[in-house]
């Protein structure tokens, strides 16, 4: 086997030094013959690099997978990736690291992790961001364990129903063994919170967390200016009168525009910075929030230091929030994150600078635009919601069914049936980005038309 | 290679002219937001695509990698990453396919999620696989609420969770997380766990038992199945931690041996990079039992096909959105298919032989205790260093200046001042000897020059690098303003 250097009889020499015939015999040592399997795995014998390409590429080929086409959003989207950022991010010396527990021989990868937290916390305006979650909707769960931390007592989370519905069920598969009570907050004829249900909810003693995501998942930007007022009347209330604002973000690309939450917590997806959809993963979680907070927070942090010499050096900090050092009173048991897709959203960040995310929101704010103008002039396809929304949209289509089909068969992936997530069968969620020409908006809007 | 290490930061060369990118004109008609408008600047450096390609190679020179050398950390299974398997999985068929698009559209994501879990289910002994997890805690966290969600609708959910002493931290942390009180479970004086020790604390108000097999002192468990039935006697289950894999594929099914379910570490065992600490994959492998319990949805296999299935009333609910680490799943199927069933026995059978090889080689030199032999790793510990006044940090640290990533340090917790090393399976015999030859040059000079191992490491570019002060003065993000 050409990945096993030691093969054949070399191993047998190296047994040989150590006093042992066979590998039974060591094994034996080991293992009682009671737990040892005697048979043969019903695998298939390994193949060549050639048969592999075959079998693989036939896989890959049978889904369709063209990005200008794809007009699936809801938490994952297809912006444009710079060529610099798959290069530079498969160099092995990234890729084939390990989590840099030694920071002496780890520097590379501490130092980009300390970018991706300087550029998220400059871009979500929070105090201290940490180096990744698995991704927005396990980011979203911890966000509900750590407002659980910080009041043990309080035990009602109002979840927003424009949250996504995923991120929802993560949270709350996450969350329920604490005995929490789950509130739904209802959704305007706009499209954004009801802000009176927040109100109400803000006077409930029990009330531990509001969640809402922005912009939603219908595409709809919240007036999260106006939530944080009702959460958080003064500075000085966060985290101690009231409930706790987690606000959740999952077209990152959305805060070129708008100005972010003043949230307790801020967390979501990055993926759109410059990682693939990738049938939903690898992605990459951010998590976000107020310094007072910093030592309730879960995952690796990296900080600024200095070395032997007193040159600037940095290196994994406040470990002992976590499991390695605390086991069982650790504030989360996360270990592997998502270390490489956070230097591919770093190094995104750095190509792109202020001016290319802006660009690309801007983009991705007017060809969503143009789509809708042309789509609600479609017969048989209306608006759902009247608020403002960023890159994506719901509306209700006649017939969908048929629709949907027949843009199917010309190459087309229109978008996100929302009876997918309880959703009507008629609501399709249409997400737009720079990738998408407008000669790609209009062969939609035309394929959409169907026969009417 | 890189002349100079000296590398600022890129806030530091930011000029607004600078560029690195360039997108197509807009074609259609450019509008703009006119609410909840954005009201500074994102404060992102401007760069141009020069600056940003040396700055992150220069970053890159800094890190050792598996590539460059051996990585002998215990329980983290550093082993080769096949070039093919990341080919592989940037293939647009892959990477470009989003998790929403219907499924009829993706059938080839879903034969590959389908095709890994078979192959899980036969290496492990254990039927019902989930490939939800997104790494080795998540998918200790979806093992034990499944566990917590079985154990509710047969008599209750109970209260405690047995964890053993050689645990990873991962596991005290997921019963906490599962809301189960954390009752420390010894291990017999040959680092075992006995049998009559489970026996005295499991009750009918303990979920089970999370147990790490081979365990964290490279020791089979050798009284599991004498464990197992002892807590599914008090109607308990048994999770295993198979952080371990590597060291027993085609030698025990932890399916045979009473094990209800366990999870993989993927970017372990199944040779997936770590990415300088991620993504890695964990997906969870259970009894049937347990099936209906799986996280939603499952891929199934109905006519023939794979595909999704979404109508399962008991489960616990999803732990993630779309399907899983996906990516990462189509490596993991890659090597599988490259090694096969000879391939991933042999695997496992040379990892032992040589961890063996160091333990033999190294015993004269290190403190050992506990042995005569070892699976997949080998735990020594810093006593007979310590009589000179060395401790283990030191040891460590020196290793770097003979070329080596440091082993695991002080864990498992049981051994003190423990030196935890794992070679993998894929390290040539010429650098084990090598790093041996190190080990052995290291105790040499704890004896001789005890100094200069207390002060290492004296040739990398990073002097020790003071972990107090960052925790104390904490700096946590670039403050400059742009």
């Amino acid at each position: 086997m050409r990945y096993i250097p030691n093969g054949g009889q070399i191993a047998k020499d190296m047994l040989k030094r150590i006093g042992f015939n066979s590998f039974a015999e060591l094994f034996d040592t080991q293992i009682p013959q009671t737990a040892q399997f005697k048979g043969d795995l019903r695998i298939k014998e390994g193949i060549s690099e050639l048969e592999i390409r075959r079998l693989m590429g036939g896989l890959a080929n049978k889904n369709l997978s063209n990005p200008s086409k794809n007009f699936c959003g809801a938490g994952l989207y297809f912006h444009y990736i710079p060529s610099i950022v798959d290069n530079l991010s498969t160099r092995a010396e990234f890729l084939t690291s390990y989590t840099p527990y030694q920071p002496e021989i780890s520097q590379g990868t501490l130092r980009y992790i300390f970018e991706f937290q300087s550029f998220l916390t400059s871009i979500t305006k929070m105090d201290v961001a940490n180096a990744s979650m698995y991704d927005g909707s396990t980011a979203f769960a911890e966000a509900i364990l750590m407002a659980k931390r910080i009041m043990p007592k309080r035990r009602k989370v109002a979840i927003a129903a424009s949250l996504h519905p995923e991120y929802r069920q993560v949270g709350v598969t996450s969350s329920e063994q604490f005995g929490l009570e789950y509130v739904t907050i209802p959704t305007t004829v706009g499209g954004g919170v009801d802000l009176n249900a927040i109100e109400q909810f803000t006077k409930d003693p029990e009330a531990l967390a509001i969640c809402v995501q922005s912009p939603n998942f219908f595409g709809i930007v919240e007036d999260v200016k106006n939530i944080s007022r009702i959460v958080n009347p003064s500075d000085s209330s966060i985290g101690t009168d009231g409930p706790l604002l987690i606000v959740t973000v999952a077209e990152a690309m959305s805060l070129a525009l708008y100005e972010p939450a003043p949230a307790d917590i801020m967390c979501g997806e990055v993926q759109s910075f410059g990682n693939y959809p990738a049938f939903g993963g690898p992605a990459v979680g951010f998590f976000a929030t107020k310094e007072k907070f910093v030592r309730n927070m879960p995952g690796r942090i990296v900080g600024q230091t200095l070395d032997g010499q007193g040159k600037t050096s940095f290196c994994l900090t406040l470990s002992t929030r976590e499991q390695h050092i605390r086991r069982d009173k650790a504030t989360s048991n996360i270990c592997t994150n998502q270390g490489w897709c956070a230097l591919r959203s770093t190094i995104y960040l750095a190509t792109m600078g202020t001016k290319g995310i802006r660009e690309a929101a801007e983009q991705s704010y007017s060809n969503a635009h143009y789509a809708f103008e042309l789509l609600t002039k479609t017969p048989g396809i209306r608006r759902v919601h009247t608020d403002d929304f960023f890159n994506e949209f719901v509306v209700e289509v006649n017939d969908l069914d048929r629709r949907f089909q027949a843009a199917l068969n010309s190459g087309l992936i229109p978008g996100v049936r929302l009876s997918k997530f309880g959703g009507s069968r008629n609501e399709l969620l249409l997400a737009f980005t720079e990738v998408h020409s407008r000669s790609d908006i209009e062969s939609l809007a035309l394929a959409l038309r169907g026969s009417n | 290679m890189a002349i100079t290490h000296e590398e600022g930061s890129l806030f530091d060369i930011h000029h607004p002219d600078k560029s690195a990118y360039k997108l197509p004109p807009l074609e259609v008609p450019s509008k703009k937001p006119t609410k909840h408008l954005r009201e500074s600047t994102l404060g992102l450096p401007q760069v141009s695509e020069m600056d940003v390609v040396r700055h992150y190679t220069r970053l890159s020179n800094m890190n050792y990698s598996i590539d460059a050398g051996m990585y002998p950390l215990g329980s983290c299974t550093m082993k080769y990453n096949p070039k093919i398997n990341d080919e592989i999985s940037m293939l647009d068929g892959f990477k470009n396919i989003h998790p929403y698009q219907p499924l009829e559209t993706a059938a080839g994501a879903i034969e590959v999620m389908g095709r890994l879990q078979d192959l899980l289910a036969e290496v492990t002994g254990l039927p019902a696989v989930s490939l939800q997890p997104a790494a080795g805690a998540h998918g200790e966290f979806t093992g034990v609420k499944v566990m917590r969600a079985y154990l509710k609708e047969n008599g209750g959910v109970r209260r405690k969770m047995l964890i053993p002493d050689t645990a990873h931290g991962t596991n005290p942390a997921t019963s906490t997380l599962c809301q189960y009180e954390v009752v420390r479970v010894p291990n017999g004086p040959n680092g075992y766990i006995e049998a009559s020790d489970v026996e005295r604390l499991m009750d009918r108000d303990t979920a089970g038992i999370m147990v790490t097999n081979p365990n964290t002192l490279g020791l089979f468990e050798k009284n599991i199945v004498e464990i197992c039935k002892v807590v599914h006697a008090q109607g308990g289950l048994v999770y295993c931690d198979g952080a371990n894999f590597n060291a027993v594929m085609g030698w025990s099914r932890p399916g045979d041996l009473g094990i209800d379910v366990m999870h993989l570490n993927l970017h372990k065992t199944f040779s997936t990079p770590h990415g300088g600490g991620g993504p890695g994959a964990g997906p969870i492998c259970a009894v049937e039992k347990l099936r209906p319990y799986l996280p939603s949805p499952q891929v199934v296999q109905k006519d023939g096909a794979y595909a999704l299935e979404y109508n399962l009333p008991k489960t616990i609910g999803r732990v993630r959105m779309a399907y899983g680490n996906f990516l990462v799943l189509v490596r993991a199927l890659v090597y599988g298919l490259t090694l096969g069933r000879d391939g991933l026995k042999e695997a496992s059978t040379i990892a032992v032989v040589n961890a063996n090889y160091i333990l033999n080689l190294l015993k004269a030199d290190y403190h050992l205790p506990f042995g005569p032999t070892c699976l997949h790793e080998c735990v020594f510990s810093d006593k007979n260093q310590n009589e000179f006044g060395v401790k283990t940090m030191e040891i460590a640290k020196r290793l770097m200046d003979y070329g080596f990533h440091p082993p695991t340090v002080y864990f498992p917790l049981v051994v003190p001042g423990a030196i935890m090393i794992e070679p993998t399976e894929t390290e040539p015999l010429h650098e084990i000897d090598r790093f041996i030859s190190a080990m052995r040059a290291i105790a040499q000079e704890a004896k001789l020059n005890p100094e200069k191992v207390r002060t290492a490491p004296h040739t990398v570019f990073v002097k020790r690098v003071d972990e107090t002060v960052a925790a104390k003065k904490l700096i946590l993000r670039n403050n400059s303003t742009i």
